[in-house]
C-alpha cells in the first residue's frame, strides 16, 4: 500500500457525487437492514439496477454502503421488537431486547452504532493493510490454485449455512449446474439451451438473485405474513453511560478482532461472526450468568462483529475475486456487469475502484454514526410502515430493475420461476445462498478445473502435488468434515437428534 | 418436513439424473483436456448422490417414532400457500400481457391484484400503493435512467 493511493482513494471519494451516494447508500442499507424479511443480500440485488447510469467506483460506493448501513439497521429492530432485521442480528435480541425492555433501548441502539463505527472503521484499515499483499501472492497462483480457493468458499458456505449441511452442499451443486448453462465459453458447444436464444449467454446472476433472495422472500411473508409489534420503548439516552464504556470496550475490540477474521474466512460472514463474539463475550466475562437479561457488553461485542465481518468479507473479493457469501457474491456480479473482471489485478487495472472503495468506506462510517445516533427513532418509525404495502413496492422494483439491465421480459421470467423455487426452497430449508455463489462462480470454476486439468494431461494430481491448492483443498474437505464429525461424536454421547447433519 | 426432505430428494434425483442424461450427449472430453459434458456429468453425480443421501437420511428418521409427531405439526398452511399460488399466477398473467399492454400499465395490472385481490388491503391503501409504486418506478427507471421499456396503447 502506498500512501499516495490512499490519496488517491480520498480524491475519488470525496467528490461531492461520491459523497452523496455514500450518504444514500448507507441509509438505505440501514433501512433495509431494519426491515425484518429483507436482508442485504436481496437489497443490494434490487437496488443493483439503479446503479447503471453510474460510474462503476460510484455504484460500489454505494453498494458498500448498503452491505454495511445494513449491518446497524437490524440492530434496530432487534433491540426495539425483538425481531432481527437479518441474520447477523440475532445475537443482538439476546440482550438488546432485555435493554429495551429496562427502558435503556437508547443505550443499546448508541452503544450499537459508537460500537460498529469503531469496528467498521479499524476493519477498513486492517482490509487496507491486507488486500494489497494478498492479491500480489495471489497474483502467482494459477487455475488449480483458484479452482481450490472457490471449491473452499463453496463448501465453506455450504457447511456453515443454517440447517442442513447436505442441503447446503446440494445447492452449491445446483448453482454449479445451472452455471453450466449457455455456450461452453472453451469449446464454443452449446449445453441446456434447448435452442432457446436467450439461454446462449448462459443465465444471468441477477435474475436468479432478485428472484431468490428477494421475490422468494417475499412470497414466504405473503405466506407467513411479518408481525411486527407496535414499538414500546422509549428512545432517549443514546449516548453510553461511564459505566457503559467501561462493560463494552473489551467486548469492542474482541468483536472487530472476531468480526474481521471470520469476515475474511469464505462463507462464514458476519452471522457466525456475531455468534463467536457473543460467545467469547461471554466466556470472558466476570459476570457470565448476566447475558440474555441486559448487559450492554452483549450488545458490542456481537454488533462491532457484524460490522467488521462485513468489511472482512470485502478482501477475498476485492484481492481474489472470490466472494464468500451470498452478498458479496452479488457484489461480484456487479463488478462483472460494470465491466470488470474481479480478482487479483482489479487493483492495478482499476485503483480507482479499490482505493476508492476503501477512502469511501472510512467516510462511510462516520456518516452512518453520524445518521444513526440522531435518527435513530426516525429509522425506528420505519417499522411503523405495515409490511403488506412494503411488499408490491419492492416486487414492483425488483422486477422492473431486472428488465432495466438487458431490457428484456425473458429474464423478469427468470426471476418469477426463480422466486417460485426460492419459496420452496425457504419452506423446506434448502438454503440460497450457496446457490448464487455456486452460480456467480461456477463458470470460473470450471475453467480453473478444466485449465488444471489441461496442464496435467487430465491427471488430477496436479491439485495435491501443487502445496497451495493441496493446503486450501485440505482445509475444504475439514470444513465438510467438521459438522460431519460433531454430529457423530453427539450422537454417540446420546446426544443426537435425529435428522439432518 | 420429513416427507417433504423424502419426496424432495427423490424429485432432486429425478431431476439430476435427466440433467446428466442430456449431459451425456456432450462431449466428455478431448485429447488433452475435459470437454463440454465433464463438469455437468460430475455435478449430476454429486447431486444424484447428495440429493439420495437427503432421502435415506429423512427415511431413516421417518422409521423412529418420536419424528411421527413433528413431521404431522409441519403441515403447510392453505390460505397462505393459496396468496403465494394467486401471486404467482397474478406474475405469470403479468408476463403475458406486457408486450401488449407495456410494461408500467401490466405492472399496475399485477399491483392492483396483489394488494386488493391477494392482500386484501383497503381500496385506497391497495391503489395508492400501486400507484406510488408505479410512479416510483417510472421516474426512477424510465424518466431518470431512460431505460427503454415495451410501451403500450396508452404510450407508456
Amino acid at each position: 500500500m502506498e500512501f499516495n493511493d490512499l490519496i488517491l482513494g480520498f480524491s475519488i471519494a470525496l467528490t461531492p457525487s461520491n459523497l452523496l451516494f455514500a450518504l444514500l447508500g448507507v441509509f438505505l442499507g440501514t433501512v433495509i437492514g431494519a426491515l425484518p424479511g429483507i436482508g442485504p443480500s436481496a437489497g443490494i440485488a434490487v437496488l443493483l439496477p439503479v446503479t447503471f447510469g453510474m460510474p462503476p467506483v460510484t455504484a460500489m460506493i454505494m453498494l458498500a454502503g448498503i452491505y454495511y448501513g445494513s449491518m446497524y439497521g437490524g440492530t434496530i429492530t432487534s433491540v426495539l421488537i425483538n425481531t432481527p432485521g437479518e441474520s447477523a442480528s440475532v445475537m443482538t435480541t439476546l440482550d438488546g431486547y432485555q435493554m429495551a425492555l429496562k427502558g435503556r433501548a437508547g443505550a443499546a441502539l448508541g452503544m450499537a452504532a459508537i460500537g460498529s463505527f469503531i469496528a467498521g472503521t479499524a476493519s477498513v484499515v486492517l482490509l487496507m493493510v491486507a488486500a494489497p499483499p494478498l492479491a500480489d501472492l495471489a497474483v502467482t497462483f494459477g487455475p488449480p490454485e483458484y479452482f481450490a480457493l472457490m471449491v473452499l468458499g463453496l463448501t465453506t458456505l455450504a457447511s456453515l449455512t443454517s440447517g442442513s449441511m447436505i442441503k447446503g452442499l446440494l445447492m452449491a451443486v445446483v448453482g454449479l449446474m445451472f452455471g453450466t448453462v449457455g455456450i461452453d465459453l472453451m469449446l464454443g458447444a452449446p449445453r441446456f439451451v434447448f435452442d432457446n436464444v436467450n439461454l446462449m449467454d448462459g443465465i444471468d446472476f441477477l435474475p436468479v438473485a432478485v428472484g431468490l433472495f428477494a421475490i422468494g422472500e417475499l412470497l414466504f411473508n405473503l405466506y407467513q405474513p411479518v408481525r411486527t409489534e407496535p414499538i414500546k420503548a422509549k428512545l432517549s439516552g443514546l449516548l453510553p453511560t461511564r459505566q457503559d464504556w467501561r462493560d463494552s470496550y473489551g467486548g469492542v475490540a474482541r468483536g472487530t478482532a472476531i468480526g474481521f477474521f471470520v469476515g475474511i474466512l469464505p462463507g462464514a460472514g458476519a452471522t457466525i461472526a456475531s455468534f463467536l463474539a457473543y460467545a467469547t463475550e461471554k466466556r470472558v466475562s466476570k459476570r457470565p450468568e448476566k447475558f440474555g437479561t441486559g448487559v450492554i457488553e452483549g450488545v458490542a461485542a456481537p454488533e462491532s462483529a457484524n460490522n467488521a465481518a462485513s468489511t472482512g468479507a470485502l478482501i477475498p473479493l476485492m484481492a481474489l475475486g472470490i466472494p464468500g457469501s451470498g452478498t458479496t457474491a452479488v457484489m461480484l456480479g456487479a463488478l462483472t456487469l460494470y465491466g470488470m473482471q474481479p480478482g487479483p489485478l482489479l487493483m492495478s487495472t482499476h485503483p480507482d475502484v479499490f482505493w476508492g472503495l476503501v477512502a469511501s468506506m472510512y467516510i462511510g462510517n462516520v456518516m452512518l454514526l453520524v445518521l444513526n445516533l440522531p435518527l435513530a427513532p426516525v429509522f425506528a418509525s420505519i417499522l411503523r410502515i405495515p409490511y403488506e404495502i412494503l411488499i408490491p413496492v419492492i416486487i414492483g422494483i425488483a422486477l422492473v430493475g431486472v428488465y432495466s439491465v438487458e431490457n428484456s421480459v425473458f429474464n423478469v421470467g427468470v426471476t418469477v420461476v426463480f422466486g417460485a423455487i426460492g419459496f420452496v426452497m425457504r419452506v423446506y430449508g434448502y438454503p440460497a445462498a450457496p446457490l448464487v455463489l455456486a452460480l456467480v462462480l461456477g463458470p470460473m470454476l470450471e475453467r480453473a478445473l478444466r485449465q488444471s486439468l489441461q496442464m496435467s494431461l487430465g491427471s488430477p494430481e496436479i491439485f495435491v502435488t501443487r502445496p497451495v491448492s493441496a493446503v486450501i483443498l485440505a482445509v475444504a474437505l475439514l470444513a465438510m468434515l467438521f459438522p460431519l464429525i460433531a454430529w457423530f461424536r453427539s450422537r454417540r454421547a446420546g446426544l443426537a437428534v435425529a435428522g439432518d447433519c | 418436513m420429513i416427507r417433504a426432505d423424502i419426496i424432495g430428494g427423490l424429485l432432486m434425483a429425478a431431476g439430476f439424473s435427466a440433467v446428466l442424461w442430456e449431459a451425456s450427449s456432450f462431449q466428455y472430453g478431448t485429447e488433452f483436456a475435459p470437454g463440454p459434458g465433464f463438469a455437468p456429468v460430475w455435478y449430476s453425480v454429486i447431486g444424484i448422490a447428495l440429493s439420495l443421501l437427503i432421502a435415506g437420511n429423512a427415511l431413516r428418521t421417518a422409521r423412529s417414532r418420536a419424528h411421527r409427531a413433528e413431521d404431522d405439526s409441519m403441515a403447510l398452511d392453505r390460505g397462505g400457500l393459496f396468496r403465494v399460488g394467486a401471486t404467482l399466477f397474478g406474475l405469470a398473467v403479468m408476463l403475458s400481457i406486457v408486450l401488449a399492454l407495456g410494461l408500467v400499465p401490466a405492472l399496475f395490472v399485477f399491483l392492483l391484484f396483489l394488494t386488493l385481490g391477494v392482500q386484501r388491503l383497503p381500496l385506497p391503501l391497495g391503489v395508492g400503493a400501486s400507484v406510488g409504486t408505479v410512479v416510483f418506478v417510472y421516474l426512477v427507471f424510465v424518466y431518470f435512467l431512460g431505460v427503454p421499456i415495451p410501451r403500450g396503447p396508452l404510450g407508456i
